[in-house]
């Protein structure tokens, strides 16, 4: 373990979230030149390390979790940190996919981003940042909202950035924000209910003071604010068919937030679904009073299904990309909604592997579209052979999507079928099965684009991209294998955490 | 066979290379009686091996396996039956141009 | 003592061909396959190694099973032939590729479970694809995604059956359901052939998975697609690898199921029938591997220790001749740059190692007497004629005339000798005489001193006695007149069986022709259609929301896929919380 000062130790889970906050705004005064993009570096990097600190605390432990009450108000008044396994993992990915993408991110924000608007880029990006890691360590459920608007807000404000290349980046953000508006209003209504009902605003107390209650599966309220918070967190976690906003967001943001949040911000949306279907409601309500288990498992079937066939006729390789990300949400919805270990320890492995291997094809996509200028398959093709390691990390992601043996996509399948023949949902394994052909085709296209295409117009003069965006990109998809033939770290975390969230710890 | 046109290169002289080389073409480019003689030879220890049989067990496992010349009529016929099922029936049907798929 | 699964010498290894060059490069690439081999036969007789997978679970990745030693034997001597073979090529890729493939191969032989079978098999095919991509041509780039697609799916079919046992047998309480026993389904595996459960369909994935890959019509129509596209020496690795895998995977899952006695058959005559329509000498080759697998499949079917000991010589002894016809036909290839018969002929005269080469394998292909094919091949027809199989016994047989017409005499007649195309190139470069050479005197050692074979075959001979005697008087006297007479009828049809400019259709016409006719002129228009359709339903709220967020129309070229309007996306949120909540209310 690092030789930390004592106090910082002790602060840890404040300081993953103010370190970024207070680096965010700061950013906005680091003017022009690479100025901005140093400092985030150095501030996501921080915040990286601090996670990983985290990480290693938490084990060192013991414990199941590690709670810090801010400014020393008790909790049921205050605000509550609460760190266990399952949030210090998702905070791991967070800040570490974050890293990894503002370290790649300077040429491609220099390439898409007019110059002078780098200090606010940078201020809204690691403010983004910010509000997703918030959203994981936090214990209160109105912090969670008010976390939620903070990545909500900066995140549109990210995505409106890429008009200077397409406009159409500016209706696609606009897009996001009504929608997502209504998802986080739904969210808040729902909190709103609970608190009503419960009479508090921490997680574990109310978790609690349901399960006290006498008339809990048919009290109306708790019914109404059940399926508020379902839906809502559908709408932000972009499960079909509920992903309208996403394929548009995620095509026309500029490259870097389109890799950041393909990475993290459906899957912080993921992790929301975690805490207030197993952490607050409890397992027992969720999935046996309510009818989560056929409602999601039914929404995630379709998704997987539909959105794959949907990215299949994508012309565009980042809209291709974004509907492939729909159907793997379903993959992770599928995983949890089925409420059993495997299920969802393969949900928390995925969200980590399809995290690191969509944010690694995401950047290589973004490194043609610095060399080629653009992402339309026209620009692929042929690149196999100008670009080779751009187009072979492209490639084994590709392959990670499908699910191949010694990938990390692999591991999650597996453990997800594993999860559906344990619950006797055979169809689901099929459908899994269906999805990972489809899957097949799509990443096909993109494979046939590449190498064997004959490259024409700038593609034909590209070269490799460079190492600032190379190193970054294999790192992602160097994890993607990793964790495929590796799986001690990944699977152990996930078995553990899937656990303590079918036991019900809040 | 040749074509007299061709004319025939000069081989590398001598060495096992050009020992292993001619009789092979004095037997089938240049010389017709050689032909002639590698046919007759050919029918002759056709027919000893299929008499042979007369004078070799073969232990039958089904009777017909047994019968003298067996195996050379059956080979023959065999060859003659695959041959013309290919040519003429799988052949009509499912022959295209060698660049039906290209179209 | 070897603690670890061969094959990953080759498979790591190939890893750093691609950094090396000259001399370094060359060595690498004669080494790795020899180390491959030495820690083959280093691997003690009890070893079972194990990695833990995804925490609780373990994978069996090293284990002898019986057939295991002969397998992985000649992958790897597989692997040093083929690179001795292609060590003047200097494409990047495909010997780094193709060292990954037979590595694998040798994995697969030592899995102890269906998991990491799985695995290894599924590289395979990852690696062999880009083996036939590097022939770098056009017409190597579309059969290579053609054969990824067929493989791609045999492995889904695969890993479905996979699944649909495992759900079977952790429903019978099994507790470690991944073992290969569990998977032996064997003369019993078919007697049932009930649909009333999940788990009986279990059987048939696994087998079609299989199949697939055996290239058993109608799936096999990739093989003679695929391998005749890739390089000379790419084709050489191609040949050997996939179906005897394949073949190797059977002996141990379905060994004496009937069926596999008429599949076998059936590929056996297939692979005929369309040899001797074919121009193209690699496809010859091609189809002739096809008849060759049906052999060791109908072996697999009889089940017997005789049969099964063939199957698994004949695989042996198969793998290094068809190696050897087809670095003979690559190594014309290389020299002319031609490869139908039609263009080739005469090649006698500057070609004769080549030629000498090309023969013996074509012997050994024909099982004639003192070649390998003669002890192998031998078995599985006495283990026919053993168990009365009269049908199968008459089939084999023909079959057997029936490789010396298509590929004894058809391959080297039409390509070294039949009219002059006056072609004179010289033999090929050193290495790949150097290749032929060996894999030719292999040929005919093992013919001769066939005793090594047979000891390390599945099913050794018990102290003291003669697992089988392939020499004897009668045997050699039958199969002579065989052949003989058949090469009779081969002079006797030449006018029939000259040369035409044709291919011949196959199973792949279905997705090369059929479905894309298909999607043309019925599936498209339907789904046309069902556009129109869609548009008339939400054309409504689309002009609403337009007015109401006045979101601007993409100008230009239309999105294939049209995305959801604002106001229908609001009207399915609404939809779906209203959804929620009346399940909810029900419940």
């Amino acid at each position: 373990m690092l030789d930390i000062p004592l106090d910082v130790q002790a602060n840890l889970p404040v300081l993953i979230v103010l370190t970024p906050l207070l680096g965010g705004v700061i950013a906005t005064f680091t003017g022009r030149g690479v100025l901005p993009w140093l400092w985030s570096t150095l501030v996501t990097g921080v915040t990286f390390a601090l996670t990983i600190q985290m990480m290693m605390t938490l084990l060192a432990s013991g414990e199941p979790f590690i709670s810090y009450e801010l400014g020393n108000w008790p909790k049921w008044w205050g605000i509550e940190y609460r760190v266990d396994l399952l949030n210090a993992f998702i905070l791991l990915v967070v800040a570490g996919i974050g890293f990894i993408t503002t370290v790649y991110a300077r040429l491609s924000v220099q390439d898409e981003i007019p110059d002078d608007r780098h200090n606010v880029f940078y201020a809204v990006w690691i403010l983004a940042i910010t509000g997703l890691l918030g959203i994981t360590i936090t214990g209160d459920a109105f912090n969670v909202y008010v976390l939620l608007e903070i990545s909500s807000l900066t995140v549109y404000a990210l995505i409106a950035m890429g008009k200077d290349r397409d406009r159409r980046a500016l209706t696609a953000s606009l897009r996001y924000l009504i929608l997502g508006s209504v998802g986080a209003s739904f969210i808040l209504l729902g909190i709103g209910y609970l608190m009503m009902v419960t009479g508090t605003l921490n997680m574990e107390d109310m978790h609690n003071q349901l399960l006290r209650m006498p008339d809990l599966d048919t009290n109306r309220t708790i019914l109404v604010a059940f399926a508020l918070l379902v839906v809502g967190l559908s709408l932000k976690m972009a499960l079909y068919p509920l992903h309208m906003w996403l394929p548009k967001a995620y095509t026309y943001a500029p490259s870097a937030v389109s890799a950041l949040l393909a990475a993290t911000a459906t899957k912080v949306g993921v992790y929301m679904a975690f805490r207030f279907l197993f952490g607050i409601f409890g397992v027992g309500f969720s999935f046996y009073a309510m009818p989560s288990h056929f409602v999601l498992l039914g929404m995630a079937s379709l998704g997987i299904i539909f959105s794959s066939l949907t990215a299949i006729r994508q012309t565009n390789a980042k809209s291709l990309l974004a509907y492939s990300s729909v159907g793997q949400i379903g993959y992770i919805v599928a995983g949890f909604s089925l409420a059993n270990p495997n299920g969802v320890a393969g949900s928390i492995v995925h969200i980590f592997n399809h995290a690191v291997t969509k944010g690694g094809m995401f950047m290589a996509l973004g490194a043609i579209a610095y060399r080629v200028g653009g992402t339309d398959m026209k620009h692929l093709r042929g690149l196999g052979k100008r670009m080779p390691l751009t187009a072979g990390a492209l490639a084994l992601g590709g392959l990670g999507l499908i699910g191949f043996p010694l990938t990390a996509g692999f591991i999650s399948k597996w453990y997800l079928v594993s999860g559906a023949l344990d619950a006797g949902m055979w169809q689901l394994a099929v459908v899994v099965l269906i999805g990972s052909l489809f899957a097949l085709v799509y990443v096909w296209k993109i494979i046939e684009a590449l190498f064997f295409g004959e490259p024409t117009g700038r593609t034909a003069e590209a070269t490799e991209a460079p190492l600032s965006m190379l190193i970054p990109i294999w790192v992602l998809i160097g994890l993607s294998i990793y964790f495929g033939v590796d799986t001690s770290f990944t699977a152990d975390v996930a078995t553990r955490a899937a656990s303590s969230l079918l036991g019900g710890l809040p | 066979m040749s074509d007299p046109n061709q004319g025939t290169p000069q081989a590398p002289d001598g060495g096992i290379v050009g020992k292993l080389r001619a009789p092979w073409r004095s037997m089938l480019d240049e010389s017709p009686r050689a032909v002639r003689a590698f046919w007759v030879g050919s029918i002759v220890v056709l027919l000893l091996l299929a008499f042979a049989d007369l004078f070799v067990h073969h232990h039958a496992h089904f009777g017909i396996d047994g019968t003298p010349g067996f195996y050379s009529l059956y080979g023959l016929g065999a060859c003659i039956v695959m041959v013309i099922v290919s040519k003429f029936v799988v052949g009509l049907v499912l022959k295209r141009r060698d660049t039906y798929y290209d179209d | 003592m070897i603690e670890f699964p061969p094959g990953l010498i080759l498979v790591l290894g190939a890893l750093l061909l691609p950094f090396a060059s000259g001399v370094v490069r060359s060595a690498l690439a004669l080494l790795l396959p020899l180390a491959t081999l030495v820690a083959v036969w280093l691997v003690p007789d009890n070893a079972h190694v194990t990695v833990p997978f995804m925490g609780d679970m373990e994978m069996t990745i090293l284990q002898w099973n019986p057939p295991t030693r002969v397998f992985a034997t000649i992958f790897s001597l597989m692997a040093f032939g083929g690179a001795l073979f292609s060590l003047n090529q200097d494409r990047k890729v495909e010997l780094p590729a193709a060292f990954v493939y037979a590595g694998s191969a040798v994995c697969v032989t030592f899995a102890g479970d269906m998991l990491s079978l799985f695995i290894f098999w599924e590289m395979m095919a990852v690696g062999s694809t880009i083996v036939v991509w590097s022939g770098n041509t056009e017409a190597s780039g579309r059969a290579g995604l053609r054969y990824a697609a067929v493989h791609f799916v045999g492995g889904a079919v695969l890993m479905a059956g996979i699944l649909a046992h495992v759900f079977a047998l952790k429903a019978g309480g099994v507790e470690s359901p991944l073992e290969l026993g569990y998977y032996a389904f064997g003369p019993g595996g078919f007697d049932a052939l009930s649909f009333s459960g999940v788990g009986d369909i279990a059987p048939w994935l696994i087998l079609i998975g299989i199949l697939i890959n055996a290239a058993t019509p109608p799936f096999g129509s990739w093989l003679a697609d695929a391998y005749p596209e890739a390089s000379e020496s790419g084709t050489v690795f191609l040949s050997a690898f996939t179906t005897k895998t394949s073949v190797y995977v059977l002996m141990l899952l379905f060994a004496g199921t009937e069926l596999l006695i008429y599949a076998g058959l059936i590929m056996a005559v297939y692979g005929i029938v369309y040899a001797i329509l074919e121009n193209d000498m690699r496809r010859i080759l091609a189809y002739s591997i096809v008849n060759q697998v049906g052999f060791m499949v109908c072996g697999i079917g009889i089940g017997t220790e005789m049969a099964l000991n063939g199957a698994a010589a004949h695989a042996f002894a198969h793998i290094i001749y068809k190696a050897l016809l087809l670095m003979s036909a690559g190594s014309v290839l290389y020299m002319t740059g031609k490869r139908k018969c039609t263009d080739l002929g005469g090649l006698y005269h500057t070609m004769p190692i080549t030629m000498w080469c090309g023969i013996i394998g074509a012997l050994a292909i024909s099982a004639f007497p003192w070649t390998s094919g003669f002890v192998s091949k031998s078995m599985i027809s006495q283990a026919a004629a053993d168990n009365h199989l009269f049908l199968a016994w008459m089939i084999l047989t023909a079959a057997s005339a029936g490789v010396f017409l298509h590929a004894g005499i058809k391959f080297p007649w039409f390509v070294f000798f039949q009219k002059d195309s006056g072609l004179r190139p010289p033999d090929p470069p050193w290495n790949m005489k150097a290749a032929m050479i060996f894999f030719a005197g292999l040929c005919i050692l093992i013919g001769v001193f066939y005793e090594p074979l047979y000891a390390i075959l599945p099913f050794p001979a018990a102290a003291g006695e003669v697992l089988y005697k392939p020499y004897t008087v009668s045997h050699v006297v039958s199969q002579l007149q065989l052949l003989l007479w058949s090469g009779l009828a081969f002079f006797l049809l030449l006018p029939v069986l000259k040369r035409t400019l044709t291919i011949t259709l196959d199973f792949d016409w279905l997705w090369r022709s059929f479905f894309p006719w298909l999607w043309r002129n019925l599936l498209r228009p339907i789904v046309t259609v069902l556009g129109w359709i869609r548009d008339v339903f939400f054309i409504e709220s689309k002009r609403l929301a337009a007015a109401f967020t006045r979101e601007e129309r993409p100008t230009g070229k239309a999105d294939p896929f049209r995305e959801w309007s604002l106001g229908s996306a609001m009207v399915l949120l609404t939809f779906t919380l209203f959804i929620f909540l009346v399940v909810g209310f029900m419940n």
